[in-house]
């Protein structure tokens, strides 16, 4: 049910995937390159200036008007960050209304979306010095917007504190100090760089009729710009272990009402690992879910915290605990979520947190079948770590997951980071 | 039991079976053939403006923020987690409230007979004690201090509180940490039997399923239950004037960015029966048309350093409020209004082109079909709609019907300077310079 076809030319992948439950067709077409921090900055605008005007449709408004004409077709690019890669993306949802219109909206928007990517010169549309400008402008109110939602920001702190001293640590955005050094020459060669050194999968997933031919068609536009370099195989490898025995604890004060409290761990685990299943299940009893020992202790039990969660990174292999709680019940909150994760490492574990937590796993990768975008990522991890799972399989995986297997993966945690962001007159 | 019968919206090539049960519950089933997920939805039209109401002919006030509350406390059972009588069967469940309703769902991919039963059990059953009452208050307080700190949710209340002079929806849903500190178990038990009766209630399951065996299961878990004959709910709304209770409204906060919305406030009075779904959907297309990312307005804006990529416009109507809101991040708040301003009344005298028009149609229906391929969605669309007395999967033909002259009445009568309201959120260290 989720197996890709792929085509491969040199560097460009374009796998498949005809499915004709959906009424959307999605198209992605996605490009990764090793973080650094002496291009963070230009690579992370790249994707937002694609979209100021290709060589064609000058302005951002005319791209917009060509997908709206398409019935709506969502055209878009975005820049992720996955380990130590960063993701710049180009790609369209197209509503399938064969049954109102004979006309080609698919190639059109295989074509709009290609021109995004590929079709800007050097000081013309998305690269002249104006644009430029308007794009610096926003990108530095983008990364000083991210400080605003006070949890996503913790997280991410926490997080680049546990990947600290590694190119996971870089921020996806880049850094407000490089702004000023960012004109039309310095990110027109980070654009022509990007195309000598990523690695480019396309991916279709949708009721496409011909999606054969049309990943031919992805194939003859794609390769002539990338041709002629072959690129290392780039994979993800999780954080290394081995390296701390306790936490180091960062506070942060700003004006907040509520305080953030962050625990990161290394587990050496991501993807592509053999225990990852393990790892999952205890994330799920951890914290994954309503029924976890932190929702049911933090929350339920001592009315700490309206939001507490545990979060795996499937690529670094960092695991992040997380919760908003009153800043005078610091100490509180951080002995029960260590007791919790103590209670799995010696094993206190109930038949049912084990049963309901397969379920929910179960749940929520099943789901993942009814969209296409996630079958897109799911695949796409797979990429990245070099090793495909498929889901079925997987879910084979954690049926079979023992108390013992789920003790070892707690065992793995290695503490890395307590983060706590919390008032600007709080003491502990 | 009134008889089944099937809705089928043709365009949107999607099938609703619906049914009232002999207690008063509205059932709607839609079957989406080979979908894994089933996602079920039980309301009630019960939500943060229902704060005052009519019980045995007497007024009765309750504290802001106990229908939020009393979602909470809809979780707490005596014999079982609610959670995990749902993790036990592989289903996730949460809930929401509304201004104007409260939703329990869970989304699932197996055991559907045992968490249908459960949806409908649980939220059935009430069990309150003094101390789980007390308990919540902690917990909800962290969820509004949360609130506290977004500047997005603050400049949202603050523009509405800015727009109504008297209507509950002016109240924070989840009310303020004080209002619900006076919330009790009492309080709680009269809210709850006066608006969880099945008569008030719908229930809306989306995705692969029989709906047939569906729609057996759900009327012999009902005919189960003993309810009370249904009462007539009588809401009590204060009178609110036409024009906005004020122009503006300004709040600092600890942000980096300044936050702008621009509302107007919408008349309901005389919104006739079935006018809802065509109100909405022409409004959509006059704001698409006036503020969407194709407009040449948009991009000024954007050029001009006046907003950013998050600028967007949303529009709500329901049979007691109605409001446009357009904003987003806006370094220069006061530019971004005097250029609004002046974009409206020029579209107004201009009219809106009919290219213009018909892309934002093209665009909505297209929008409309992808939605479609969201089960959860479908779910909560189609209730939503269904408690406001509209059928949303007729949204493509409402769509097509709609005329160029339409769209600039509309624009006309609804985005007038008098009804225009800013609100504006700076932070702390521009307010200070």
């Amino acid at each position: 049910m989720t197996k890709f076809t792929t085509k491969r030319v040199g560097r460009v992948y374009v796998h498949f995937l005809p499915h004709t439950r959906f009424r959307t067709k999605d198209l992605t077409i996605r490009l990764h390159i090793p973080l650094k921090r002496e291009n963070v900055t230009q690579m992370a605008l790249l994707p937002y200036m694609w979209m100021n005007g290709t060589t064609s449709k000058p302005t951002t408004r005319e791209i917009m008007m060509a997908a709206d004409d398409l019935y709506g077709t969502v055209v878009r690019s975005s820049l992720g960050k996955r380990g130590e890669y960063h993701i710049m993306e180009v790609g369209a949802n197209i509503p399938d209304v064969s049954a109102l219109t004979e006309e080609p909206v698919v190639e059109k928007a295989l074509a709009l979306v290609c021109e995004i990517l590929l079709n800007h010169g050097p000081n013309t549309a998305a690269f002249s010095e104006e644009s430029v400008r308007q794009e610096v402008d926003l990108h530095r109110r983008r990364i000083e917007a991210a400080r605003d939602d006070k949890m996503g920001y913790a997280l991410q702190s926490c997080l680049a504190e546990v990947a600290s001293g590694t190119a996971s640590a870089l921020p996806r955005l880049g850094y407000l100090e490089d702004l000023k050094s960012m004109n039309s020459k310095v990110l027109y060669e980070a654009y022509q760089s990007l195309f000598h050194s990523a690695e480019i999968h396309a991916y279709l997933v949708g009721p496409y009729a011909d999606a054969d031919a049309l990943s031919e068609r992805i194939v003859e536009r794609l390769s002539p710009v990338l041709a002629g370099e072959t690129a290392a195989k780039m994979r993800v490898e999780p954080l290394p272990t081995g390296q701390r025995q306790s936490f180091r604890n960062v506070t942060e004060h700003q004006d907040v009402a509520q305080a953030q409290l962050d625990l990161g761990y290394r587990t050496g685990v991501n993807f592509s690992s053999e225990s990852y299943p393990s790892m999952l299940m205890m994330n799920g009893i951890l914290g994954g879910f309503a029924h976890s020992k932190l929702f049911l202790n933090v929350r339920e039990k001592h009315s700490l915290a309206y939001s507490v969660w545990s979060h795996f990174d499937a690529m670094t292999g960092s695991l992040a605990v997380m919760t908003g709680i009153e800043p005078k019940q610091y100490q509180k909150a951080l002995d029960i979520i260590e007791e919790q994760v103590q209670a799995i490492q010696r094993g206190a574990i109930t038949d049912d947190e084990m049963d309901f937590t397969f379920r929910g796993l179960q749940n929520q990768y099943t789901v993942l079948l009814d969209q296409p975008s996630s079958l897109t990522s799911w695949h796409y991890n797979g990429v990245l770590c070099g090793e495909h799972r498929d889901i079925e399989q997987l879910l084979q995986q954690l049926s079979c997951v023992t108390k013992d297997e789920v003790v070892a993966a707690a065992s793995q945690l290695e503490p890395s980071t307590i983060y706590f962001l919390t008032g600007e007159e709080d003491a502990k | 039991m009134t008889d089944s019968f099937v809705n089928s919206a043709e365009a949107s090539q999607m099938q609703v079976i619906e049914r009232t049960l002999d207690n008063g519950l509205t059932v709607c089933l839609i079957p989406k053939a080979d979908f894994q997920q089933t996602f079920a939805m039980f309301a009630t039209k019960y939500g943060s403006i229902d704060n005052e109401f009519e019980l045995d002919g007497k007024p009765v006030r309750v504290p802001d923020g106990i229908a939020h509350f009393l979602e909470h406390k809809m979780f707490e059972d005596d014999e079982q987690e609610v959670f995990s009588q749902f993790a036990e069967h592989g289903a996730s469940v949460n809930a929401f409230t509304t201004f104007d309703e409260t939703a329990y769902y869970f989304s699932g991919t197996s055991d559907l007979r045992e968490n249908i039963d459960t949806l409908l059990n649980f939220v059935q059953k009430i069990y309150l004690t003094d101390e789980n009452v007390e308990k919540e208050k902690g917990i909800i307080a962290q969820e509004i201090r949360m609130g506290d700190d977004n500047p997005d949710r603050r400049v949202f209340m603050d523009l509405l509180s800015a727009m109504y002079a008297a209507h509950p929806v002016r109240i924070d849903i989840a009310g303020s940490v004080e209002s619900i500190y006076q919330i009790d178990r009492e309080t709680l038990l009269k809210c709850y039997h006066t608006f969880y009766h099945p008569s008030n209630m719908m229930l809306v399951i989306a995705g692969g399923f029989d709906p047939l065996q569906v729609m057996a299961w759900v009327t012999e878990n009902q005919a189960r239950k003993h309810f009370p004959d249904p009462v007539e709910i009588k809401r009590i709304y204060p009178v609110e004037p036409k024009e906005p209770k004020t122009d503006a409204s300004t709040t600092v906060l600890p942000v980096s960015l300044s936050r702008c919305l621009i509302g107007w406030k919408d008349t309901v009075d005389g919104l006739a029966k079935g006018e809802l779904l065509r109100r909405e959907l022409l409004t959509g297309l006059v704001l698409d048309a006036l503020f969407g990312k194709t407009t040449a307005f948009y991009g000024e804006l954007l050029r001009d350093g006046l907003i950013d990529k998050a600028f967007s416009w949303e529009y709500e109507l329901t049979d007691q409020y109605g409001y446009t809101v357009v904003g987003g991040n806006a370094p220069r708040p006061a530019e971004l209004v005097d250029r609004v301003k002046t974009h409206v009344r020029d579209a107004v005298n201009r009219g809106i082109a009919d290219e213009d028009f018909e892309r934002a149609r093209k665009k909505a229906i297209g929008r409309f079909l992808m939605s479609l391929d969201q089960v959860s969605y479908v779910a909560r669309s189609y209730l939503t709609y269904r408690l406001r007395d509209a059928d949303f999967l007729q949204t493509i033909e409402v769509l097509q019907s709609l005329q160029l002259e339409d769209a600039n009445k509309r624009l006309k009568e609804h985005l007038s300077e008098e009804q225009m309201v800013v609100s504006t959120v700076l932070p702390k260290t521009e307010a200070a310079s």
